[in-house]
Order: C-alpha cells, then structure tokens, then sequence
C-alpha cells in the first residue's frame, strides 16, 4: 500500500467516524423529541438511551474494525516490515506476537507482575548478531482499602517498553546486573534476587553514579564490564531517552529499554507524512543496531566457531 | 551515680559493638582481598599454560632463532604481589617475543595450531585484567579503611598494613585486541 492509498483509507475512517456521530446524534435527538414531547415515559427514555449509548458504540466499531485493523496492518508490513527487512536478515516479524513471558522471568531482573502482555515481536540478525525484540507491557495488581473501608484495585504499570535480547559471544558463567540509576520510570527490580547478589563498585565513578551492577560473581562484573564497555553503556545510556536494565546471562545480553512507550505504532491521527513515518521507524530501529554497533557486539574475539 | 553508671555502660557496649562491627569489616576486606588473589592466581596459571604451549609451538618452527630463549618463569604457592607482578612482566616479555618471532615466520602464524592458541591467549588475558581489577579495587577500599577514622585506629593496634597493587602494563589497561589476521 503506498501513501495516496494510506490517505484514502484515513479519510475512509474519518468519514465513517463522522458518520457513527451524526447517527448517533440524529438519534439522540429524536429520542430526546419522543420525550420532551411526552410520546414515551422516564422509563422507556432511559431504556431506549442506553440501547442507544451500545448501539452507537456497536455501529462506530462494526463500520471502523475492519478499516483499522487494515490501517495497521498496511502499515506494519509497509513501513516496518520493509524498513526491518533492509537492516536485518533472517527476520521473522509478528505484531501480534510477543516475547514469552518465560524469556524476562529467566533473567530474574525485574518483578514480573500480574499482568504480562507482549507484542510488535521480531528477531534477526544484524552483523550476524541474532536479536529478538518486542514491547513489553507489564503490570501489578495493587490493591487498597480507602477511608470509607471500600476496597479498590488498580493496575500498576511496573515495565513498558522494550526488550531486546541479542547474542553474546563472551563466555561467562554468572548472571550480571546492571540498573540504570535513573527511575524516572516505577521500574521494579527483583529485589529478593538482588540481595543474594553482590553489589560491585566498579573504578569509573561516573559510571557508579549512573548504574547499580550486580553479580553472583564479582570477577564476572570485571571481565563483561571492561573500561571500553563501561563507556560505552554511559554513551548508551546518556543518548537513549528511558531507563536501562542490562542482564548478561547465559551468552545473551538482555536489555529492557522502560521509556513507557510502543515502537513501530503509528496512530490514526497522526499525519501521513510518507518521509516522517520512515524516520520514524529508522528511529525505532536504530536504538537496536546502536546496541549492536556500540558494544561491538558483532567481534569475533571470543566466538567459537571463528 | 546509678545513671552515670548506665549510661557508662551503655557505652562501653557500643563501644564493644563499633568494635566488632569494624574489625568485621577489615576482616571481610581482607578476605575480598585474599579471594580476588586467588583469582589473579587462577589467571596467572592459565595466562603461564597458554604461553608455554605458544613457547613450544614457536620453538618447533624456529628452532634456530636466539630470540626462542624464553624468561624462566616461576608461579608458586603463597607469592608476594611484588612476586606475581614480576613473573607477570616476564611473561609479558615472553609474549612479545613469541609476536615477534609469528611476525617473522608467516607460516606459524597462519597454523591452526598458533591461530586456536591465539584465541586462548585474549580469553586469558581478560581474565586476568578482570582479576586484576577486581583485586585493585579490593585493595583500595581496604587501603582506604586503613586511613580512615575510625577504622585507622583498630587497624594499626591490629598491625594491620597497606597492601600491594597489582599492577599492569599501560599497554594491557586498554581492552584487549589481538589481532587475528
């Protein structure tokens, strides 16, 4: 699909929205006739409201699901998928799927909350480093009794953003933490596994000031975090616009970008500028190869097969 | 003079507890200390075994060349860290010469044999600046107790003194970057 059909599908969508509120408001207002007009009494008025409120909702979706649901798929296959297929090889993308729960749980780093929802999954390679990523939304349930003894539950965001998991080719045997400092964001660190672990101190202040690490093996901490990687996870850290959690374990390095927001979305509302929604993208995808790029995560000093 | 007597008491027992808390917590630095050792220990081996076997490799093709005659190193148990550090740079001469004599036999170089050694050598190697800095950094914070109050005052009654760094060559504080063309 190119942009003169994405505008045609937009201003589709538009004038059926236009055309779900005229319906609606048409028949507001002979409802509110029939009334004001005594032809039907208080109980029928307000029977016949709220078929009017459901079937208004149940028109406006009918007209609009399928469009939408076309809009985001179009777009999808023809901005990420595309701009995806450029950069990486062997891609396997699935907006509808997500990375499994059991993936973020294996690296024990962040409270897993009680509602987990994941999407916008793909993985690839990129300088033969095989990435998978996805957004990932993850909540708590938190439940509490007010003053008049009413009990009430919300739902506590804990981690939105997301998650990349890349291949690392530096042998090691311990998990390693490393926490971005700066919780703009109610990020929740496993904290029962952080006090089993060793809290490392390492020789760049700057660094300790930025970032807790911590180790079930404090040599391991020395010999993932070299004075060059230290860099360049500050440079990382300072250029990217969220909080980062990194865990090194077993040869992966997962991070958790939290910077409460979905990539690769583009609402309807917003303008279809062909040039502005692949820079979007490219922006998108670009925070993952800086990954790769800035860690050097494609050297083949410790790869086995080399 | 019963309150007097409380309060003194209270505070010999804090004293008491401060005491402990402290002496624990130079204990458990020189305990870091001694475990990040053995970690240099453990690296050093290593760092020896591979570079014995590029000794052996780079004899069998340059049997002929001075430049084979290799330092004599020596690890053995209970090493000061002057020690380690000494047999380290005899190592480190070891390796440059070996370098230098790949550079000057091509056909070493582009062995299997030297290529695979190669690889072991640059997991070692960071190895040992991990041990290395995990063991500097032990020692600084324990360095640093031992000058500040009031831990200075236990440590010296204790005799307890400054502990060595182990030192690297400017070259190895970089990462490490062999390469392997």
């Amino acid at each position: 699909m190119d942009i003169k059909e994405f505008k045609v599908l937009k201003r589709r969508i538009i004038l059926k929205i236009i055309f779900t509120i005229l319906i609606a408001i048409i028949l507001f207002v002979g409802l509110t006739y029939l009334f004001l007009t005594k032809k039907i009494n208080d109980f029928i008025f307000i029977v016949l409201c709220i078929v009017w409120f459901f079937l208004s909702i149940f028109l406006g979706c009918s007209l609009l699901d399928n469009d939408m649901t076309i809009f985001e798929y179009e777009y999808k296959r023809t901005f990420v998928y595309n701009s995806l297929n450029k950069i990486f090889t062997n891609l396997r993308y699935s907006p509808s799927s997500g990375l499994d729960q059991s993936t973020i749980e294996y690296t024990r780093m962040i409270d897993i909350g009680d509602r987990y929802h994941s999407n916008d999954y793909f993985e690839g390679e990129y300088k033969s480093v095989k990435v998978k990523q996805a957004d990932v939304h993850i909540e708590e349930k938190y439940v509490y009794v007010d003053e008049d003894g009413i009990p009430h539950t919300e739902w506590r965001t804990i981690f939105r953003g997301k998650w990349f998991v890349f291949d690392y080719n530096k042998p090691f045997n311990n998990r390693l933490l490393v926490v971005e400092k700066k919780l703009i964001y109610p990020i929740k660190i496993n904290s029962y596994e952080i006090d089993c672990y060793d809290k490392v101190e390492l020789e760049d202040t700057e660094f300790n000031r930025m970032f807790n690490v911590y180790a079930e093996d404090s040599h391991d901490a020395f010999y993932l975090l070299t004075p060059s990687v230290i860099e360049k996870i500050k440079s990382l850290a300072k250029s990217i616009n969220g909080t980062l959690v990194l865990c090194f374990v077993n040869n992966e390095l997962h991070v958790g970008l939290y910077n409460n927001r979905d990539s690769f979305e583009h609402k309807i509302y917003q303008t279809l500028n062909e040039e502005k929604m692949r820079n979007k993208v490219a922006k998108d995808i670009k925070v993952i190869t800086n990954f790769i790029d800035e860690l050097d995560l494609d050297n083949n000093y410790f790869r086995k097969e080399v | 003079m019963r309150d007097i007597i409380i309060i003194a008491v209270i505070v010999i027992i804090l004293i008491i507890i401060g005491f402990i808390y402290l002496t624990n917590l130079l204990n458990q630095a020189l305990i870091k200390i001694d475990e990040a050792s053995s970690g240099i220990d453990i690296a050093l081996t290593k760092r020896y075994d591979v570079l014995t076997k590029m000794m052996d490799v780079v004899r069998s093709y340059a049997k002929h060349e001075k430049d084979t005659l290799f330092a004599v190193i020596n690890l053995r148990n209970n090493m000061s860290m002057n020690e380690k550090n000494e047999e380290n740079k005899k190592m480190d001469e070891n390796f440059s010469k070996i370098n230098a004599i790949a550079e000057a036999y091509p056909e070493l170089k582009s062995s299997e044999n030297y290529k695979e050694l190669q690889q072991s050598i640059i997991d070692v190697e960071e190895h040992l600046q991990a041990a290395r800095r995990l063991y500097n950094s032990n020692v600084s914070k324990y360095n640093q107790l031992l000058v500040s109050f009031p831990t200075s005052i236990i440590a010296s009654s204790r005799g307890m003194i400054k502990r060595d760094f182990f030192e690297a060559d400017p070259v190895k504080r970089e990462d490490v970057k062999i390469n392997l063309d």
